[in-house]
């Protein structure tokens, strides 16, 4: 395949057509993210463990944004660790401790290669699996759920392939909770769109936050969007309504079996 | 001596890696497997990502949209005497994919290094997997020379 382009715009042209019969429909836009060799200068302009530990679980927080490039072998997480570690042990620990998680999902896919696409372990819903529907609905695919903020992230995730962390768990949470799809479509889905999809931490998650990798489901409410991503993203109620409420009024709603 | 040849893969395109392997007298092959793609179609975004990551390396890699199975076997018809080498993926479902090429074809499939040993337990929670490896994982990182 040739190895010089005009512009960027002249790759996409030929991948759109090279690939046809292989890429999922639609979606023929590239990354913002653009695929490159990094500096150890630039890695470490990315990394800043300090403010990583303060404030990753805010949608603008400083997160270092390098997945794609750890999924793809660009860099190792040894190289992102040590790097962290030169502003010492302690302001490094969350950024490590992340890191780690990655190869905590890689051990457990090691450990049972079947868990990528089976249920670890029985809902903790109050449901069965064969409650939940098997595709994901056109509103979740098309970005145009009733509820602005995930229809936000949504928009992230076609269009740039990246959705930061907490952004993920809401739309799984949604996907598997809110509208009883099993985890697997909401899986497959992430990991055809995200640049940095790696089955065994994309999978597991999923099963973490569906409960079938962990003792509980994970939900959340729009009071807790609106604390992590409110200066970003439209987190009106009255332009996310399923979202607003309290957590025991969801609870009760989205688990009746279990809250009884 | 024989032509050497390294297949890349999707998880694997380190400079650092490369450059070793350049050393050691290999040309470069990426190929966008057909096959796999099949198995778990993306879209235009992660292919897009992979080509620029490529084009980006400084070393020659030669890139092939195909059937790895076939595009291997052509190098091997074209190059005899070839002796290929590709590292074992982390993805168990890619993994069978390309230990099954490797395997059809005669290339060799080389372990991929890890940041730290496993212990060979089994933990199914992190904080029990994270306690049980954070010292060792620090000093791994810590006198990692790797590619800075």
């Amino acid at each position: 395949m040739p190895k010089k382009f005009e512009n960027r715009e002249a790759l996409t042209a030929l991948i759109a057509e090279t690939f046809e019969s292989v890429l999922i429909e639609g979606h023929r836009q590239p990354s913002p993210i653009q695929g490159k060799v990094m500096s150890a200068a630039e890695l470490a302009e990315c990394i800043q463990p300090a403010a990583y530990a303060r404030t990753r679980n805010f949608y603008d927080g400083a997160v270092s944004r390098l997945s794609p490039f750890v999924r793809h072998g660009v860099v190792d997480r040894k190289t992102l660790a040590r790097i962290a570690l030169a502003g010492g042990d302690k302001p490094a620990e969350k950024f490590i401790q992340e890191l780690i998680w990655g190869e905590f999902w890689q051990h457990i896919a090691e450990g049972d290669p079947r868990g990528l696409w089976q249920d670890a372990e029985p809902y903790k819903t109050g449901f069965s699996a064969r409650d939940y529907a098997s595709e994901l609905p056109q509103d979740i695919v098309t970005g145009t759920t009733p509820n602005a903020c995930l229809n936000h992230f949504i928009r992230d995730l076609h269009g740039t392939g990246y959705v930061h962390n907490h952004a993920r768990m809401y739309l799984a949470a949604y996907v598997v909770h809110f509208r009883r799809i099993q985890w697997q479509a909401g899986a497959a889905w992430f990991l055809a769109h995200l640049l940095d999809g790696d089955a065994a931490a994309n999978n597991f998650s999923w099963q973490w936050v569906a409960s079938t990798f962990g003792r509980k489901p994970y939900i959340f409410n729009l009071e807790n969007v609106a604390k992590y991503c409110g200066n970003q993203v439209d987190c009106r109620p009255e332009t996310n309504p399923e979202l607003n409420a309290s957590y025991e009024a969801l609870s009760a709603r989205l688990f009746p079996a279990r809250a009884l | 001596m024989s032509a050497q040849l390294f297949w890349l893969h999707e998880e694997v395109l380190s400079e650092g890696l490369m450059q070793k392997q350049y050393a050691e007298g290999c040309r470069f092959l990426f190929v966008f497997d057909t096959v796999w793609l099949t198995q778990r179609p993306v879209s235009l975004k992660r292919v897009q990502f992979i080509y620029e990551a490529l084009l980006a390396m400084p070393f020659e890699i030669e890139i092939v949209y195909g059937d790895a199975a076939e595009v291997l076997k052509q190098q091997v018809r074209q190059h005899p005497g070839l002796m290929g080498k590709v590292i074992a993926p982390k993805d168990p479902e890619l993994a069978v994919r390309v230990e099954g090429v490797a395997s059809e074809v005669g290339v060799s499939v080389l372990e991929r290094s890890r940041w730290f040993a496993s212990s060979g337990k089994k933990f199914s929670r992190f904080f029990k997997f994270y306690n049980s490896v954070r010292s060792e994982a620090l000093q791994a990182a810590r006198s990692h020379k790797g590619e800075l």
